[in-house]
Protein backbone atom coordinates (compact mmCIF):
# COMPACT_ATOMS: atom_id res chain seq x y z
CA UNK A 1 0.00 0.00 0.00
CA UNK A 2 2.92 2.30 0.60
CA UNK A 3 3.68 2.23 -3.07
CA UNK A 4 0.46 2.64 -4.99
CA UNK A 5 2.04 1.44 -8.20
CA UNK A 6 3.66 -1.62 -6.69
CA UNK A 7 1.57 -4.79 -7.04
CA UNK A 8 3.80 -6.75 -4.68
CA UNK A 9 1.15 -9.14 -3.34
CA UNK A 10 1.90 -12.03 -5.67
CA UNK A 11 3.89 -14.15 -3.28
CA UNK A 12 2.81 -17.52 -2.05
CA UNK A 13 -0.10 -17.22 0.38
CA UNK A 14 1.58 -19.37 3.01
CA UNK A 15 4.80 -17.37 2.87
CA UNK A 16 2.93 -14.10 3.17
CA UNK A 17 1.45 -15.13 6.51
CA UNK A 18 3.33 -13.83 9.56
CA UNK A 19 5.54 -16.54 11.01
CA UNK A 20 3.51 -16.55 14.23
CA UNK A 21 0.33 -17.29 12.29
CA UNK A 22 2.07 -20.11 10.41
CA UNK A 23 3.17 -21.60 13.73
CA UNK A 24 -0.36 -21.26 15.06
CA UNK A 25 -1.79 -23.02 12.00
CA UNK A 26 0.61 -25.93 12.60
CA UNK A 27 -0.32 -25.97 16.29
CA UNK A 28 -4.03 -26.14 15.42
CA UNK A 29 -3.49 -28.93 12.91
CA UNK A 30 -1.50 -30.97 15.45
CA UNK A 31 -4.10 -30.35 18.16
CA UNK A 32 -6.93 -31.45 15.90
CA UNK A 33 -4.96 -34.50 14.75
CA UNK A 34 -4.26 -35.44 18.37
CA UNK A 35 -7.91 -35.00 19.24
CA UNK A 36 -9.05 -37.13 16.30
CA UNK A 37 -6.52 -39.84 17.15
CA UNK A 38 -7.52 -39.83 20.83
CA UNK A 39 -11.20 -40.06 19.91
CA UNK A 40 -10.56 -42.99 17.63
CA UNK A 41 -8.40 -44.87 20.10
CA UNK A 42 -10.75 -44.15 22.99
CA UNK A 43 -8.55 -41.90 25.10
CA UNK A 44 -10.27 -39.17 27.04
CA UNK A 45 -9.35 -37.02 30.00
CA UNK A 46 -10.66 -38.50 33.23
CA UNK A 47 -13.29 -36.70 35.20
CA UNK A 48 -10.85 -35.57 37.83
CA UNK A 49 -9.37 -33.04 35.40
CA UNK A 50 -12.62 -31.14 35.06
CA UNK A 51 -14.66 -31.85 38.17
CA UNK A 52 -11.88 -31.86 40.72
CA UNK A 53 -12.91 -35.30 41.89
CA UNK A 54 -10.15 -37.73 42.46
CA UNK A 55 -11.95 -40.98 42.77
CA UNK A 56 -11.09 -42.72 39.55
CA UNK A 57 -8.22 -45.13 39.39
CA UNK A 58 -7.21 -46.98 36.30
CA UNK A 59 -4.57 -49.65 36.34
CA UNK A 60 -4.74 -50.63 32.73
CA UNK A 61 -1.10 -49.98 32.03
CA UNK A 62 0.23 -51.94 34.97
CA UNK A 63 -2.31 -54.72 34.99
CA UNK A 64 -2.69 -54.29 38.72
CA UNK A 65 -5.25 -52.13 40.37
CA UNK A 66 -5.58 -49.31 42.78
CA UNK A 67 -8.34 -48.75 45.18
CA UNK A 68 -9.76 -46.11 47.45
CA UNK A 69 -9.63 -42.38 47.01
CA UNK A 70 -13.26 -41.57 47.79
CA UNK A 71 -13.83 -37.99 48.75
CA UNK A 72 -14.62 -38.95 52.29
CA UNK A 73 -18.06 -37.60 52.93
CA UNK A 74 -19.62 -38.10 56.34
CA UNK A 75 -16.27 -38.57 57.99
CA UNK A 76 -15.49 -41.87 56.30
CA UNK B 1 6.24 13.93 -7.68
CA UNK B 2 9.26 15.34 -9.39
CA UNK B 3 7.05 16.12 -12.27
CA UNK B 4 4.66 18.01 -9.99
CA UNK B 5 7.08 20.85 -9.39
CA UNK B 6 7.41 23.95 -11.46
CA UNK B 7 9.32 23.78 -14.68
CA UNK B 8 12.46 25.44 -13.34
CA UNK B 9 15.53 25.75 -15.60
CA UNK B 10 18.22 23.20 -14.78
CA UNK B 11 21.05 24.45 -12.57
CA UNK B 12 23.78 22.18 -11.28
CA UNK B 13 25.60 24.37 -8.74
CA UNK B 14 26.27 27.92 -7.64
CA UNK B 15 28.32 29.90 -5.19
CA UNK B 16 26.63 31.03 -2.01
CA UNK B 17 26.03 34.75 -2.10
CA UNK B 18 26.72 35.08 1.60
CA UNK B 19 29.78 32.93 2.25
CA UNK B 20 30.92 32.11 -1.28
CA UNK B 21 31.00 28.37 -0.68
CA UNK B 22 30.05 26.19 -3.66
CA UNK B 23 26.55 24.77 -3.32
CA UNK B 24 25.63 21.66 -5.34
CA UNK B 25 22.11 21.26 -6.74
CA UNK B 26 21.27 17.55 -6.74
CA UNK B 27 17.71 17.68 -8.08
CA UNK B 28 18.55 20.10 -10.78
CA UNK B 29 15.49 21.33 -12.61
CA UNK B 30 13.13 20.75 -9.70
CA UNK B 31 14.79 22.52 -6.80
CA UNK B 32 13.25 25.86 -5.85
CA UNK B 33 14.83 26.57 -2.47
CA UNK B 34 18.42 25.98 -1.43
CA UNK B 35 19.98 26.36 1.98
CA UNK B 36 23.75 26.67 1.97
CA UNK B 37 25.23 23.81 3.98
CA UNK B 38 28.17 26.04 4.99
CA UNK B 39 26.51 29.15 6.35
CA UNK B 40 22.78 28.37 6.37
CA UNK B 41 21.76 31.27 4.11
CA UNK B 42 18.63 30.58 2.09
CA UNK B 43 18.40 31.23 -1.66
CA UNK B 44 15.56 30.81 -4.09
CA UNK B 45 15.91 29.99 -7.74
CA UNK B 46 13.88 32.20 -10.03
CA UNK B 47 14.28 31.82 -13.80
CA UNK B 48 17.72 30.38 -13.32
CA UNK B 49 18.90 33.16 -11.00
CA UNK B 50 19.83 32.62 -7.37
CA UNK B 51 18.29 35.18 -5.10
CA UNK B 52 19.50 35.38 -1.52
CA UNK B 53 16.29 35.71 0.47
CA UNK B 54 17.45 35.03 4.01
CA UNK B 55 20.88 35.61 5.46
CA UNK B 56 21.96 33.36 8.28
CA UNK B 57 22.59 35.30 11.45
CA UNK B 58 24.38 32.57 13.35
CA UNK B 59 26.34 29.48 12.58
CA UNK B 60 24.48 26.26 11.96
CA UNK B 61 23.61 24.77 15.31
CA UNK B 62 21.71 21.72 14.20
CA UNK B 63 23.54 18.89 12.55
CA UNK B 64 21.42 16.34 10.68
CA UNK B 65 21.97 12.73 11.69
CA UNK B 66 22.17 11.82 8.00
CA UNK B 67 24.76 13.76 6.01
CA UNK B 68 23.25 15.57 3.01
CA UNK B 69 24.33 13.94 -0.21
CA UNK B 70 24.31 10.42 1.28
CA UNK B 71 22.96 7.80 -1.11
CA UNK B 72 21.22 4.70 0.11
CA UNK B 73 18.94 1.94 -1.07
CA UNK B 74 15.52 1.86 0.50
CA UNK B 75 12.53 -0.22 -0.61
CA UNK B 76 14.43 -1.29 -3.72
CA UNK B 77 15.42 2.21 -4.93
CA UNK B 78 18.54 4.27 -4.49
CA UNK B 79 17.78 7.67 -3.03
CA UNK B 80 20.00 10.61 -2.28
CA UNK B 81 19.41 12.76 0.79
CA UNK B 82 19.15 16.32 -0.55
CA UNK B 83 17.31 18.23 2.16
CA UNK B 84 16.79 18.31 5.88
CA UNK B 85 14.07 19.98 7.87
CA UNK B 86 13.33 20.06 11.58
CA UNK B 87 9.79 20.90 12.57
CA UNK B 88 7.87 21.18 15.80
CA UNK B 89 4.50 22.12 17.21
CA UNK B 90 4.26 25.21 19.37
CA UNK B 91 2.52 23.30 22.14
CA UNK B 92 5.28 20.69 22.10
CA UNK B 93 8.32 22.78 21.20
CA UNK B 94 10.60 20.41 23.07
CA UNK B 95 9.54 17.47 20.90
CA UNK B 96 10.63 18.32 17.34
CA UNK B 97 10.93 15.78 14.57
CA UNK B 98 13.32 15.55 11.64
CA UNK B 99 12.46 15.09 8.00
CA UNK B 100 14.93 14.18 5.29
CA UNK B 101 14.07 14.85 1.67
CA UNK B 102 15.16 11.94 -0.52
CA UNK B 103 15.47 12.16 -4.27
CA UNK B 104 15.67 9.66 -7.09
CA UNK B 105 15.54 10.95 -10.69
CA UNK B 106 13.09 8.21 -11.69
CA UNK B 107 11.04 7.79 -8.52
CA UNK B 108 10.92 11.45 -7.53
CA UNK B 109 10.85 12.60 -3.92
CA UNK B 110 10.33 10.76 -0.66
CA UNK B 111 10.34 12.00 2.91
CA UNK B 112 12.07 10.07 5.61
CA UNK B 113 10.74 11.21 8.96
CA UNK B 114 12.32 10.44 12.31
CA UNK B 115 10.64 10.99 15.66
CA UNK B 116 11.94 9.53 18.92
CA UNK B 117 13.93 6.88 17.09
CA UNK B 118 11.00 5.78 14.89
CA UNK B 119 11.29 6.17 11.12
CA UNK B 120 8.57 6.53 8.48
CA UNK B 121 9.02 6.82 4.72
CA UNK B 122 6.46 9.12 3.04
CA UNK B 123 5.53 9.76 -0.54
CA UNK B 124 2.90 12.06 -1.98
CA UNK B 125 -0.35 10.32 -2.87
CA UNK B 126 -1.64 10.30 -6.42
CA UNK B 127 -5.24 10.37 -5.34
CA UNK B 128 -7.12 12.15 -2.60
CA UNK B 129 -8.36 10.02 0.33
CA UNK B 130 -12.11 9.95 0.72
CA UNK B 131 -13.82 11.02 3.90
CA UNK B 132 -15.60 8.17 5.70
CA UNK B 133 -16.50 9.86 8.97
CA UNK B 134 -15.31 13.01 10.71
CA UNK B 135 -12.57 10.92 12.24
CA UNK B 136 -11.58 8.62 9.40
CA UNK B 137 -10.80 8.51 5.69
CA UNK B 138 -10.63 5.73 3.15
CA UNK B 139 -7.60 5.26 0.96
CA UNK B 140 -6.79 2.35 -1.37
CA UNK B 141 -9.33 0.12 0.29
CA UNK B 142 -8.23 0.81 3.86
CA UNK B 143 -9.73 3.01 6.51
CA UNK B 144 -7.39 5.33 8.38
CA UNK B 145 -8.26 6.68 11.83
CA UNK B 146 -7.46 10.17 13.05
CA UNK B 147 -4.49 10.18 15.38
CA UNK B 148 -3.38 13.79 15.68
CA UNK B 149 -4.08 17.28 14.37
CA UNK B 150 -1.89 20.30 14.88
CA UNK B 151 0.27 23.02 13.39
CA UNK B 152 3.77 22.15 12.26
CA UNK B 153 6.31 24.94 12.31
CA UNK B 154 9.61 24.82 10.44
CA UNK B 155 12.44 25.24 12.91
CA UNK B 156 15.39 24.61 10.67
CA UNK B 157 16.08 23.78 7.02
CA UNK B 158 19.16 22.69 5.20
CA UNK B 159 19.83 21.58 1.62
CA UNK B 160 17.45 21.91 -1.28
CA UNK B 161 13.70 21.67 -1.64
CA UNK B 162 11.19 21.59 -4.44
CA UNK B 163 9.02 24.26 -2.89
CA UNK B 164 9.62 27.61 -1.20
CA UNK B 165 10.35 27.02 2.45
CA UNK B 166 11.74 29.12 5.27
CA UNK B 167 12.18 28.78 9.00
CA UNK B 168 8.99 29.65 10.92
CA UNK B 169 6.76 28.57 8.00
CA UNK B 170 3.67 26.91 9.44
CA UNK B 171 1.14 24.42 8.05
CA UNK B 172 -1.88 22.71 9.53
CA UNK B 173 -1.37 18.99 9.80
CA UNK B 174 -3.58 15.98 10.25
CA UNK B 175 -2.21 12.47 10.79
CA UNK B 176 -4.31 9.36 10.33
CA UNK B 177 -3.07 5.84 10.91
CA UNK B 178 -3.56 2.28 9.89
CA UNK B 179 -0.34 0.68 11.12
CA UNK B 180 2.18 0.33 9.64
CA UNK B 181 0.83 3.10 7.42
CA UNK B 182 0.18 6.75 8.12
CA UNK B 183 -1.67 9.28 6.02
CA UNK B 184 -0.55 12.83 6.51
CA UNK B 185 -2.43 15.88 5.35
CA UNK B 186 -0.81 19.31 5.23
CA UNK B 187 -2.86 22.43 4.57
CA UNK B 188 -1.04 25.60 3.62
CA UNK B 189 -3.50 28.30 2.69
CA UNK B 190 -5.51 26.86 -0.18
CA UNK B 191 -3.05 24.08 -0.93
CA UNK B 192 -3.80 20.63 0.48
CA UNK B 193 -1.17 17.90 0.25
CA UNK B 194 -1.61 14.27 1.19
CA UNK B 195 1.23 11.84 1.70
CA UNK B 196 1.30 8.18 2.61
CA UNK B 197 3.95 6.86 4.95
CA UNK B 198 5.05 3.41 5.96
CA UNK B 199 6.94 2.53 9.11
CA UNK B 200 10.57 1.64 8.50
CA UNK B 201 12.57 -0.40 10.94
CA UNK B 202 15.62 1.51 12.23
CA UNK B 203 17.90 -1.29 11.02
CA UNK B 204 16.82 -0.61 7.44
CA UNK B 205 17.55 3.12 7.80
CA UNK B 206 20.89 2.36 9.41
CA UNK B 207 21.77 0.05 6.56
CA UNK B 208 20.75 2.57 3.92
CA UNK B 209 21.86 5.97 5.21
CA UNK B 210 24.06 5.31 8.27
CA UNK B 211 22.60 7.97 10.61
CA UNK B 212 25.12 9.17 13.17
CA UNK B 213 24.26 8.90 15.97
CA UNK B 214 21.43 6.43 15.51
CA UNK B 215 18.64 7.49 17.90
CA UNK B 216 17.24 4.96 20.34
CA UNK B 217 13.55 4.08 20.05
CA UNK B 218 11.35 5.75 22.64
CA UNK B 219 7.78 4.67 23.29
CA UNK B 220 5.49 3.47 20.54
CA UNK B 221 5.13 5.32 17.25
CA UNK B 222 1.61 6.06 15.95
CA UNK B 223 2.10 3.78 12.96
CA UNK B 224 4.45 1.24 14.52
CA UNK B 225 3.43 -2.31 13.63
CA UNK B 226 1.81 -4.13 16.51
CA UNK B 227 3.82 -6.68 18.48
CA UNK B 228 1.08 -9.08 17.45
CA UNK B 229 1.27 -9.32 13.71
CA UNK B 230 -1.87 -10.58 11.98
CA UNK B 231 -4.31 -10.83 14.89
CA UNK B 232 -7.16 -10.96 12.39
CA UNK B 233 -5.48 -13.88 10.63
CA UNK B 234 -5.02 -15.64 13.95
CA UNK B 235 -8.75 -15.25 14.60
CA UNK B 236 -9.61 -16.53 11.13
CA UNK B 237 -7.45 -19.61 11.69
CA UNK B 238 -9.04 -20.08 15.12
CA UNK B 239 -12.53 -19.95 13.65
CA UNK B 240 -11.60 -22.42 10.91
CA UNK B 241 -10.05 -24.73 13.51
CA UNK B 242 -13.23 -24.64 15.60
CA UNK B 243 -15.25 -25.74 12.57
CA UNK B 244 -12.79 -28.54 11.84
CA UNK B 245 -12.78 -29.68 15.50
CA UNK B 246 -16.57 -30.02 15.54
CA UNK B 247 -16.48 -31.78 12.17
CA UNK B 248 -13.87 -34.25 13.42
CA UNK B 249 -15.84 -34.80 16.60
CA UNK B 250 -19.12 -35.47 14.81
CA UNK B 251 -17.54 -37.51 12.01
CA UNK B 252 -15.48 -39.55 14.48
CA UNK B 253 -18.57 -40.31 16.54
CA UNK B 254 -20.45 -41.60 13.52
CA UNK B 255 -17.69 -44.11 12.65
CA UNK B 256 -17.94 -46.07 15.90
CA UNK B 257 -21.51 -47.22 16.55
CA UNK B 258 -22.84 -46.72 20.04
CA UNK B 259 -23.90 -49.86 21.95
CA UNK B 260 -25.98 -49.60 25.10
CA UNK B 261 -26.31 -52.54 27.48
CA UNK B 262 -28.84 -52.20 30.27
CA UNK B 263 -27.69 -54.00 33.41
CA UNK B 264 -29.90 -55.69 35.92
CA UNK B 265 -31.24 -53.88 38.94
CA UNK B 266 -29.90 -55.24 42.23
CA UNK B 267 -31.12 -54.58 45.74
CA UNK B 268 -28.22 -54.26 48.15
CA UNK B 269 -28.93 -54.97 51.81
CA UNK B 270 -27.60 -52.65 54.50
CA UNK B 271 -24.73 -55.07 55.10
CA UNK B 272 -23.55 -54.48 51.53
CA UNK B 273 -22.56 -56.77 48.66
CA UNK B 274 -19.23 -57.59 47.09
CA UNK B 275 -18.46 -58.19 43.41
CA UNK B 276 -21.99 -58.67 42.18
CA UNK B 277 -22.14 -59.00 38.41
CA UNK B 278 -24.55 -56.46 36.96
CA UNK B 279 -23.74 -56.54 33.24
CA UNK B 280 -21.58 -57.98 30.48
CA UNK B 281 -20.38 -56.28 27.36
CA UNK B 282 -17.96 -56.81 24.47
CA UNK B 283 -15.67 -54.47 22.55
CA UNK B 284 -15.21 -54.98 18.81
CA UNK B 285 -12.15 -52.84 18.11
CA UNK B 286 -8.71 -53.01 19.62
CA UNK B 287 -9.09 -49.74 21.50
CA UNK B 288 -12.53 -48.81 22.72
CA UNK B 289 -13.78 -46.49 25.40
CA UNK B 290 -16.65 -47.50 27.63
CA UNK B 291 -18.81 -45.44 29.91
CA UNK B 292 -20.64 -47.11 32.78
CA UNK B 293 -23.42 -45.20 34.41
CA UNK B 294 -24.24 -46.42 37.91
CA UNK B 295 -27.44 -45.26 39.59
CA UNK B 296 -27.83 -45.81 43.31
CA UNK B 297 -31.36 -45.06 44.42
CA UNK B 298 -30.26 -43.35 47.60
CA UNK B 299 -32.37 -40.78 49.38
CA UNK B 300 -31.08 -38.85 52.40
CA UNK B 301 -28.18 -41.32 52.49
CA UNK B 302 -25.05 -42.36 50.70
CA UNK B 303 -23.42 -45.46 49.30
CA UNK B 304 -19.88 -46.26 48.28
CA UNK B 305 -19.74 -47.97 44.91
CA UNK B 306 -16.71 -49.92 43.75
CA UNK B 307 -16.69 -50.84 40.09
CA UNK B 308 -14.55 -53.55 38.53
CA UNK B 309 -14.15 -54.41 34.87
CA UNK B 310 -13.09 -58.00 34.49
CA UNK B 311 -12.38 -60.03 31.37
CA UNK B 312 -14.87 -62.89 30.95
CA UNK B 313 -12.11 -65.37 30.23
CA UNK B 314 -9.66 -65.91 33.04
CA UNK B 315 -11.84 -64.86 35.95
CA UNK B 316 -8.98 -65.51 38.33
CA UNK B 317 -7.11 -62.56 36.88
CA UNK B 318 -6.68 -59.31 38.70
CA UNK B 319 -9.37 -56.88 37.57
CA UNK B 320 -8.25 -54.79 34.60
CA UNK B 321 -9.85 -51.70 36.10
CA UNK B 322 -11.23 -50.82 39.45
CA UNK B 323 -12.80 -47.53 40.52
CA UNK B 324 -14.59 -46.26 43.56
CA UNK B 325 -17.00 -43.40 44.03
CA UNK B 326 -19.37 -42.19 46.70
CA UNK B 327 -22.92 -41.59 45.64
CA UNK B 328 -25.10 -39.48 47.88
CA UNK B 329 -28.32 -37.58 47.60
CA UNK B 330 -29.93 -35.26 50.12
CA UNK B 331 -32.87 -32.94 49.69
CA UNK B 332 -35.36 -30.98 51.73
CA UNK B 333 -37.28 -27.74 52.11
CA UNK B 334 -35.61 -24.73 53.65
CA UNK B 335 -36.92 -21.48 52.16
CA UNK B 336 -37.71 -23.63 49.14
CA UNK B 337 -36.63 -26.97 47.78
CA UNK B 338 -32.95 -27.83 47.84
CA UNK B 339 -30.95 -30.89 46.94
CA UNK B 340 -27.35 -31.94 47.18
CA UNK B 341 -25.48 -34.68 45.40
CA UNK B 342 -26.59 -36.99 42.64
CA UNK B 343 -28.05 -40.46 42.45
CA UNK B 344 -25.90 -41.51 39.52
CA UNK B 345 -22.25 -41.42 38.58
CA UNK B 346 -20.42 -42.09 35.32
CA UNK B 347 -17.28 -44.18 35.09
CA UNK B 348 -15.23 -43.74 31.92
CA UNK B 349 -12.75 -46.42 30.92
CA UNK B 350 -10.22 -45.51 28.26
CA UNK B 351 -8.92 -47.71 25.47
CA UNK B 352 -10.15 -51.16 26.40
CA UNK B 353 -8.66 -53.93 24.24
CA UNK B 354 -10.97 -56.12 22.14
CA UNK B 355 -12.74 -58.72 24.30
CA UNK B 356 -15.68 -59.63 26.51
CA UNK B 357 -15.99 -58.05 29.92
CA UNK B 358 -18.02 -58.34 33.08
CA UNK B 359 -19.06 -55.41 35.23
CA UNK B 360 -18.85 -56.14 38.95
CA UNK B 361 -20.05 -53.83 41.69
CA UNK B 362 -19.13 -53.73 45.34
CA UNK B 363 -21.61 -51.61 47.24
CA UNK B 364 -21.44 -50.40 50.83
CA UNK B 365 -24.58 -48.47 51.84
CA UNK B 366 -24.87 -46.11 54.76
CA UNK B 367 -25.54 -47.95 58.01
CA UNK B 368 -29.21 -48.80 58.33
CA UNK B 369 -30.00 -48.22 54.64
CA UNK B 370 -30.48 -50.71 51.84
CA UNK B 371 -30.14 -49.43 48.31
CA UNK B 372 -31.11 -50.42 44.76
CA UNK B 373 -28.35 -50.28 42.18
CA UNK B 374 -28.64 -50.14 38.40
CA UNK B 375 -25.81 -50.07 35.89
CA UNK B 376 -25.93 -49.08 32.24
CA UNK B 377 -22.98 -49.72 29.91
CA UNK B 378 -22.31 -47.53 26.87
CA UNK B 379 -19.70 -48.88 24.45
CA UNK B 380 -18.17 -46.12 22.28
CA UNK B 381 -20.34 -43.32 23.60
CA UNK B 382 -19.95 -39.77 22.38
CA UNK B 383 -17.55 -38.04 24.72
CA UNK B 384 -16.94 -34.34 24.22
CA UNK B 385 -14.07 -33.83 26.65
CA UNK B 386 -11.35 -34.11 23.96
CA UNK B 387 -13.28 -31.66 21.82
CA UNK B 388 -13.53 -29.10 24.63
CA UNK B 389 -9.91 -29.67 25.55
CA UNK B 390 -8.81 -29.04 21.94
CA UNK B 391 -10.90 -25.86 21.79
CA UNK B 392 -9.40 -24.74 25.09
CA UNK B 393 -5.86 -25.36 23.81
CA UNK B 394 -6.29 -23.48 20.54
CA UNK B 395 -8.09 -20.61 22.28
CA UNK B 396 -5.37 -20.01 24.85
CA UNK B 397 -2.91 -18.40 22.36
CA UNK B 398 -5.70 -16.21 20.99
CA UNK B 399 -6.54 -14.92 24.45
CA UNK B 400 -2.88 -14.22 25.19
CA UNK B 401 -2.28 -12.48 21.84
CA UNK B 402 -5.45 -10.41 22.18
CA UNK B 403 -4.31 -9.28 25.61
CA UNK B 404 -0.85 -8.31 24.32
CA UNK B 405 -2.36 -6.52 21.34
CA UNK B 406 -4.74 -4.61 23.56
CA UNK B 407 -1.92 -3.46 25.85
CA UNK B 408 0.14 -2.36 22.84
CA UNK B 409 -2.74 -0.46 21.23
CA UNK B 410 -3.58 1.25 24.50
CA UNK B 411 0.00 2.54 24.68
CA UNK B 412 -0.03 3.52 21.01
CA UNK B 413 -3.13 5.66 21.40
CA UNK B 414 -2.19 7.14 24.77
CA UNK B 415 -0.61 10.22 23.08
CA UNK B 416 -3.52 10.81 20.74
CA UNK B 417 -6.33 13.27 21.27
CA UNK B 418 -8.55 10.74 19.46
CA UNK B 419 -7.75 7.91 21.84
CA UNK B 420 -10.61 5.40 21.47
CA UNK B 421 -9.68 3.60 24.69
CA UNK B 422 -9.93 6.80 26.72
CA UNK B 423 -13.46 7.33 25.40
CA UNK B 424 -14.52 3.89 26.56
CA UNK B 425 -13.04 4.49 29.99
CA UNK B 426 -14.87 7.81 30.28
CA UNK B 427 -18.14 6.17 29.28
Amino acid sequence: MADETDPSQKENFWKRLPSGVRTYVIFCVLTIAAMGYANQTGWFPTYGIFSGENSMHSSYRTGGYSFGGGHGIHGK
Amino acid sequence: MAGDSKNTPAVSNFDCQQCGAPVAIRASGFTVTVVCPSCGSLSEIDNGNFILVQRSVELLKIKPRIVLGTKGKMRGCVYQVIGFMRRYEREYADQPWDEYLLYNPYQGYRWLMEYKGHWTLFKATKSVPQKVTDRSVSFIGSTFQDYHQGNAVVQFVLGEFYWRVRAADSVRTRDLIKPPFMLSQEIDGREVNWSLGEYVEPAEVLDAFHPDPMPEKEGIAPNQPSVVKGLRQYCTVWLAAIVVIFSVQIFGTSIKPLKIIEGKRVTVPETGLSDIEVAQFSTASSSTHVEINVTAFVDQSWATVGLSILPVEGTNQTPAHRFEKDISFYSGYDDGYWSEGSKSEDFLINALPRGNYRVLLTVTPEKGHSVDILAKVKVSPTVWSNCWLAIFLITLPIVWLSFRSRVFETKRWSDSEFNPFAKREEQ
